[in-house]
Order: structure tokens, then sequence, then C-alpha cells
């Protein structure tokens, strides 16, 4: 909110974002909402069906599959990606030889996109020219070579490593900027009373994070909630519907099936999900933040 | 969500840090456990990488027989083909000029709302914010169908510049978010001075705020290239023709047409991959701090 009066012409200001969010937002976000409770087919007219939709979405076997993945997915990247980053921000804290360098290195996977990253993945994790097995029959456990992403016991854990590995570093950055805004007093202090290494780490750096670790949390759930690149390119949700996720279900729903009416309220429970997620964790965080 | 963004852009510099000056706590083998754990990370982390670049430089058959690291002979043709019988290359323009008018409509819609948000005192301006940020909380999956359907039916589907209206608009709420965090940290006398000179809004607009906020502009502007430049389902759904494709999505397409042709697929992903990563390492500083300040979009 500004000072001066307010004129006429800062409407002119304000009118072309209007314009743009209201047609390419605002209006197909609506219309998400109001198809979710309709059957349609893209041809012909909407049906009015109610709660019809949501109803299905309980008794529909690959969607609560996807929903228990993208749950796994969720906690995975928060113990790995938080986890990690978390370690490697606390070691790169302090004065130490080499820290441009790794700060560098580990965020390179950061600015690369996520069809690229699904990509390259794809041929590491090929059964017969990928590194991963290369590296097995290199060591002599030839025997655990497989074809990962189409092999059904694995293709879920192969699909989730790579989100994980391709924004630790994304993590990374945000807790160690959050950490170079600790006052060095308190470590000082700490340090005073006999507190070294890990007690450093658990008592003054973690609660002094706190905002930042929660932005990260929120952002790995979110990011498992919403993830459809990485599967589609990967997988396309196979095989079978082993990496089915809600995204690509979607996706099969009303582009496969044509099934509008129903691929909405998947993309309206995968919105309300995300943003009960998101309330939910900022409440259980929320004492040590604000 | 304010306090947030500041801690995370108000530090230009990761290497210097009072914290980083003073404390000092490692014991030698406690360092030598701390490169450890280091290096392991940075090897995975570039691992993949080196390993991609050195099989671009192979044919598929001599990937298929043998491992090794660097290639005993640089081979080209991947690339050679890359560049003579593939749209690789054309879906790299795609993505520049696509990216460039995202970026351009972002800059002519965002800077004057900004501009407009902060500077003038009216009724509505907190909630007019409050509307275009609370989009932060959906995620584009869940609007995109509809985006389709509203593309098939305004006939802008099968153009190649109509994307660019849902690129600008999937950033504005975390341009306005960022953008006016930074205008509101220009003093408000400096309005009144140049008003009561006589400026026009129009003046104060682009020869006060403008050349004030160039910081913030160029923040949220190496923002909405990273996540326009390496965005897939959007263009997959809105760009259906394959000279439209950016190079996103014709990466994607690389997998199902040369899927056993390995060389030829590691050179597309190093062709994609290298200007991202040259680029970071030139402007790794704004990079950094641009992309980091995008943490608020949940």
């Amino acid at each position: 909110m500004g000072s001066l009066k307010f004129r006429w012409e800062v409407v002119l200001y304000i009118i072309p974002a209007l314009l743009l969010y209201g047609i390419f937002f605002v209006l197909p976000f609506a219309q998400t909402i109001f198809f979710s409770f309709t059957s349609w087919n893209f041809f012909g007219h909407p049906a009015f069906v109610g709660l019809a939709n949501y109803a299905r979405l309980f008794t529909d076997g690959v969607y609560m599959a996807g929903l228990y993945r993208i749950g796994l997915w969720a906690v995975l990247a928060i113990v790995f990606k938080v986890g990690i980053a978390l370690v490697l921000a606390s070691l790169l804290r302090g004065k130490l030889r080499g820290r441009g360098f790794f700060e560098t290195a580990f965020f390179i996977p950061v600015v690369i996109s996520s069809a690229a990253i699904s990509l390259l993945f794809t041929l590491l994790y090929d059964k017969d020219a990928g590194l991963i097995n290369e590296v097995l029959r290199g060591v002599g456990l030839g025997k655990l070579a497989t074809s990962w992403l189409s092999n059904s016991h694995t293709a879920l854990f192969a699909v989730i490593a790579v989100p994980i590995w391709h924004t630790i570093g994304y993590f990374f950055v945000i807790l160690l900027a959050a950490m170079h805004g600790v006052s060095p007093d308190l470590y000082d202090a700490a340090k005073i009373d006999g507190a070294r290494g890990f007690r450093l780490f658990r008592s003054i750096t973690v609660p002094s994070i706190m905002p930042a670790l929660q932005v990260c949390i929120v952002l790995a759930i979110s990011g498992a909630l919403k993830s459809f690149d990485y599967v589609f390119v990967m997988t396309r949700g196979g095989p079978g519907t082993a990496t089915q996720v809600p995204a690509t279900w979607m996706y099969q729903t009303i582009f496969g099936s044509l099934e509008f009416g129903y691929g909405t309220a998947i993309a309206t429970s995968i919105f309300l999900i995300g943003l009960c997620a998101t309330l939910a964790t900022r409440k259980v965080m929320a004492p040590s933040s604000y | 969500m304010q306090v947030r963004i500041k801690a995370l852009m108000g530090r230009p510099s990761l290497n210097e840090s009072p914290a980083a000056r003073r404390v000092r706590e490692h014991s030698p083998v406690s360092l030598v456990l701390v490169y450890g754990v280091l290096c392991l990370h940075a090897v995975l982390t570039l691992f993949p990488l080196i390993w991609v670049i050195g099989n671009s430089f192979r044919s598929s058959n001599s990937i298929l027989t043998s491992i090794s690291l660097l290639p005993r002979h640089l081979d080209f043709s991947n690339y050679e083909r890359l560049f003579t019988s593939t749209n690789i290359p054309l879906s790299f323009w795609n993505s520049v000029s696509i990216t460039a008018v995202s970026l351009g409509l972002l800059l002519v819609v965002v800077v004057p709302l900004s501009f407009a948000l902060t500077r003038f005192k009216f009724k509505f301006a907190e909630y007019i914010l409050l509307f275009f940020t609370v989009a932060v909380l959906v995620p584009n999956v869940s609007v995109l169908p509809m985006t389709y359907v509203l593309f098939t039916k305004l006939g802008l589907m099968g153009t190649k510049y109509g994307i660019a209206l849902v690129y600008a608009t999937e950033q504005i709420p975390v341009s306005i978010f960022i953008l006016t965090g930074f205008m509101r940290a220009i003093p408000a006398e400096i309005d009144e001075a140049a008003t009561v000179d006589g400026a026009s809004v129009w003046a104060l607009f682009s020869r006060v705020i403008l050349p004030l906020s160039r910081n913030g502009i160029a923040t949220i502007m190496i923002l909405a290239f990273v996540s326009i430049w390496n965005d897939y389902m959007t263009a997959l759904l809105l760009l259906p023709d394959a000279q439209n494709r950016t190079l996103s999505v014709a990466l994607a397409f690389a997998k199902t047409e040369y899927s056993v042709d390995y060389g030829m697929m590691a050179a597309s992903i190093v062709f994609a991959v290298a200007p991202m990563v040259v680029g970071y390492l030139l402007l790794k500083k704004q990079l950094t701090t641009g992309i980091t300040a995008g943490a608020v979009k949940g």
C-alpha cells in the first residue's frame, strides 16, 4: 500500500494483469471446480451429477493407490531430500576449504529441466546400457541388474529417487541461506557452555532455521502431490499402473478416456489435498516459526 | 511469508557471513568425515552428468559393449545426426522464442501492477494483491486441463505463441509477491518529491520507480526464465504440433523416437543441459538467488 492519492489512470496499470490472470487462471480454475460436479466428454453438454465424481474417487483403485504412492513419495522426499540437504548445509555452514566448489556442484541439477533429468535417468536405469547395472556387474552383483523402470517391484522407488536427486540442491541452498542468517553470537554462547558438533546442530541450528525447514517440508509435500513430469516421461504410470500417481491418472482420465468430469474431480482433489497438507504443516510447525 | 523471503533474498553472497568467520569447530577426525560426506555427495551429483557427456561421444554399439567413463576417441557422429536429422535444434529455438515472448508479456503486466499496488493509496490494494497471490496455492496440474479446453475454444490451439499467455499467467503470483516486496522498500518520500515537481504517473513509473526496481525485476525474470524454460506439462498440452515443440517436450519424445539409440539420447541430453549449466556457472549468484526466491510457491 502506497501513499500517493489514487487517480483513475492508475487503473490502466492494473487492468492488463487483471485481464490475463482472469482469463487464463481464474476462469479455467473456476471451470475445473464447476466441471468436477458434472459428467462431460468434451463434445455435447455437461450433465450435473452432484458429488458422484468425488464418491467415485474413493472406489477408484488406481486413484487410491496413487494417493498412497504420493504419500510414500512425500515421506521419502522429506526424509531424504530435507534430511540430506540439512546435513550438507550444516557441514558447509562454517569455514571450510573448497566450500565454493561444493555449493556450486550441489546446485547444478536444480537448473536442469525435469524432462532432461527424466531422460538422463531413463538411460541410467537402462537394463543393458545403464550406469547402475554396469556398476552392479562391475562389482560382481550382476544378478541384481534389472530393468529398473519396467520392473514393477523397483519402478516406483526408481521414479521417486529421481526428483530427490534432482532437487536436494534447492533445499540445500534454502537451508544454507537460513543458517547464515543465524546470529554467530548464539553459537559462541553455546560453545562457551561447552556445546560442540551435534549438540550445536540440535540446539542452535535446527531451532533457528525452523521457518526455512517448514518451507522445505511444504515444498517436499506439494512437489510429491503434483508430480507429473518425472512419472510421465519415465514410465507413463507403468508398468501396468505400478507408478500411476493422481496427476498422471488425471491426464489419462481426461485425454485418454475423455472423462472431463471425473478428471477435473481428480484435479480438484490434488488442489484440496495440497491445501490441507500445507495448512496442516504450518499448523504443526507454527509455534516455533512465527 | 514476507520474512522468509527477505531472509532468502537479502543474502546476495553465500560465501561470506559472520558465522563463517567466527565458527571453527572441526577436529582433524571430524574434518575427514565432513569431507568424506561432501565428496560422496558431489560424486553422486556430478557422476551421472559426466557419464552422459562421455556417452554422447560414443556410438550406441560401444556404449552397449564396453564400460568406460571417458571415451577412447571422441565420436561426434551423435551430434552430427542431432543437428542434421532431428527436430531438437528447432525445439531449442522454439524454447528460446517462446520463453522470450512470455517474459516480455510477464514484464509488461507485472511491473505496472506492482507499481500501482505499492505507490498508491486505495481501498482495494491489499485485496487485489491477495487475489493475485492466492494462486500460489493452486498447482498448475489442477488448472491445465481446463486451460486446454479454453485454448481450443479460443482458437489458440496450434498457434506457437498462444502459450505465452499461459506462461506469463502462471508466473504472475510469485512475481507479484517478490516484486511488491522489492518496491515497498523504495521510500514513499521519493514519490511525493517526484509528484510535487509535477511528474505524471507515467513519469513516476518509467523514470523513477522502474529504474529503482531493477534488482527486483532481474530476480523475477530469472525465476520466470528458469521455470518457463524448464516447463514440461504446459507445453505438452498446449503445443500439440511437432514443429512447435519446446526443448523439454522434444526431449521427452526423443525417449520413444530414439529408444535404443543410446548415443543419440545422450547427445540430446547434453545439448539440452549444457546451456543451462554454463549459464548457471556464469551467473551463479543471480541464479541461485532468483531460483530460491521462488520458494514461496507451494
